[in-house]
């Protein structure tokens, strides 16, 4: 099990390094937890990448994979070397006021028995979930043991899973931990659903932390920690998390671009790097990567004009790039059709569309799936309407543009995967059923990132209401 | 709004926001480690691991193997044996030198076709068979 741990921590180190070597000098120290929260994932995405061009260039796994994952270490960190000793400092001012201590508490106290939860989720299904073992793990162990044969996987007459066709991220990460190993550890893929649950938590608190202060920061991870949706889903070794997890870290760091003065760009090539890391785990992540492109650079043209857009798609397609030729590669020359988009035509699907009952069938169970996130206590929707008409909210004129592309984004994959529902093939009410949760899943950690935004935050409340709350991140 | 109100309801939301959270953690552990003891490792695909664990050492190393478990490549059956056997591939057709005869889930009536085709190679004493092409005379 060492072995694979440490080649999942080597290719974290690459991905924070990279992400390191991309942010502005003087933001450095002050966005540490941000940048090591955001490299882990891009880490994982750039590992995944680097198996398929392994898979395709030298196809088998031995001890010169690992030594090129070493190199790229050693390059990052001499860059990283380069360019020590100019960051700023960290703001030194304490913020342990009662509500920080109260805060942290609850978090901790959660995040041990969501520990504790998942553990126990793991250990009643080692093998996760049926879509993990029949598809994701499915497929990375074949990757991973069956050598020159690989493309196998894939082949059309053959089926190894009905779901061939899905991007390999997740299923690449597990095969660049096993390595060439003879024997492919079961934890792994576990160990690798705990990261992306991880990340995701530590990545929206550090990231509103830097937005809103500390206070906001723990307070969403807090509910996030306790939505039982998540927790479930990440325990199973689906691919849901990790989206979800790009997701939210595209939009952070298009927040991270716009909130400077002087923007940088290489904010924009992470975003790029994020977005198709998001394109490369699920085919929803390829309608996420479109809806990104044609929503931000659309707003962008229609403000600043065409030349500021271009510019900005040129930025964020460089970062998507590596990621992205992968993909296409493997939609076009590897994996087998789509279930759902093999059997459509333009005749079927103007029918589907125009019919009424298959609209109001989907859309009944679409947002019946809102009650999924009020399963046990927590009653997301309610509690998080009633915190908004509680302590207000505070929008500044300057972030309107972004938290509406935000929100537009957001809409927009609920749009598009209605659309995707009312072409299925299979019974609508079934499938919307059995998959939409998920859906809501990914956008779930993105949708509580805007929400805290928008909301009051205890920094906020603070001077307008005497509060005993010290706002150093502010 | 006055200030002490304001700050009754700042509170009150924090309140009810951090308790709601902590309540749903709970009942999430209570679920899933008190409750949820008695599952562990027991679901299908540990059970299928194990008793596939022969018929893995039996088989050769690679290749293509058919499968019959008379449910076609219905979903979970083709799929667990699938995942176990890795990295062979396993196919329903029945033209392969390896046929698995998976009879776990009831006592099936076999097709003739099989055994005018196949040999019994061995049985591994829990309703699983591993089946040699016969050799053409």
């Amino acid at each position: 099990m060492t072995l694979p741990l440490l080649r999942l921590a080597l290719a974290a180190f690459i991905g924070i390094q990279l992400t390191r070597s991309l942010w502005p000098r003087q933001e450095i120290n002050q966005d540490c937890w941000l940048i090591r929260f955001l490299g882990v994932g891009l880490g994982m995405g750039l590992l995944s990448g680097l198996c398929f061009a392994w898979l395709l260039v030298l196809p088998g796994w031995n001890g010169a994979f690992l030594a090129l994952e070493i190199s790229l270490a050693a390059a990052l960190a001499w860059v990283r070397f380069r360019r020590s000793g100019i960051a700023a400092q960290r703001p030194s001012e304490s913020r342990r006021d009662l509500l920080y201590r109260v805060l942290v508490a609850a978090l901790v106290l959660a995040s041990v028995l969501a520990l504790a939860g998942f553990v126990g989720s793991c250990l009643a299904k080692p093998y996760g979930s049926p879509d993990a073992w029949a598809t994701y793990n499915q497929i990375a162990k074949f990757l991973a043991r069956s050598g020159l044969e690989w493309r196998m996987a894939f082949s059309g007459a053959i089926r190894l899973s009905a779901h061939s066709d899905y991007p390999l991220l997740l299923p690449l990460v597990n095969v660049g931990a096993w390595g060439a190993s003879p024997h492919q550890n079961g934890y792994v893929p576990i160990f690798v659903a705990g990261i992306f649950m991880a990340s995701t938590v530590g990545l929206l608190i550090s990231a509103l932390s830097r937005a809103r202060g500390i206070h906001q920061g723990l307070l969403a991870g807090l509910v996030l920690v306790a939505t039982p949706i998540f927790l479930f889903n990440g325990s199973c070794q689906i691919a849901d998390v990790p989206l979800a997890y790009f997701i939210l870290a595209t939009l952070i760091l298009f927040l991270a671009h716009d909130r400077e003065g002087n923007p940088r760009s290489t904010y924009l090539v992470l975003a790029g790097l994020a977005c198709a890391c998001a394109a490369w785990t699920k085919n929803e992540g390829i309608l996420f990567f479109a809806s990104c492109l044609t929503i931000r650079f659309g707003m962008l043209v229609w403000s600043k004009g065409f030349r500021a857009g271009l510019v900005e798609a040129g930025y964020f397609l460089l970062g998507a790039a590596p990621i992205l030729l992968a993909l296409i590669y493997f939609k076009t020359s590897i994996a087998p059709a789509n279930d759902l988009v093999s059997t459509w035509s333009i005749a079927g699907a103007s029918e589907k569309l125009a019919d009424t009952g298959r609209l109001r069938r989907a859309g009944v169970e679409y947002f019946n799936v809102l009650a999924l996130l009020k399963t046990h206590i927590l009653n997301i929707p309610l509690a998080l309407t009633a915190y908004l008409l509680l302590v207000g909210w505070n929008i500044e004129k300057a972030e309107r543009p972004t938290l509406a592309f935000g929100a537009i984004l957001l809409a927009s994959m609920l749009a598009g995967e209605l659309v995707v529902y009312l072409l299925t093939p299979h019974d609508i009410s079934w499938h919307v059923r059995y998959s939409v949760a998920r859906l809501w899943l990914q956008l779930y950690p993105a949708g509580l990132y805007l929400y805290f935004l928008i909301v009051r935050s205890p920094e906020t409340s603070s001077a307008s209401l005497g509060l005993p709350i010290k706002t150093a991140f502010k | 709004m006055n200030r002490p109100r304001r700050r009754f309801r700042f509170y009150l939301g924090l309140s009810l926001l951090i308790g709601l959270a902590l309540a749903s953690s709970l009942r999430f552990f209570h679920d899933f480690v008190i409750k949820g003891r008695a599952l562990w490792g027991k679901d299908d695909m540990s059970i299928v691991a194990e008793e596939l664990r022969d018929l893995d050492l039996a088989l050769p190393s690679r290749g293509i193997i058919s499968y019959w478990n008379g449910q076609g490549s219905s979903f979970p059956g083709r799929d667990q044996a699938q995942n176990v056997l890795s990295p062979r591939l396993l196919t329903t057709d029945l033209k392969r030198e390896w046929l698995i005869l998976d009879r776990r889930a009831a006592v099936l009536a076999v097709p003739p076709e099989i055994w005018e085709s196949y040999r019994v190679d061995r049985d591994f004493s829990n309703g699983i068979f591993l089946l040699k092409r016969r050799q053409a005379q």
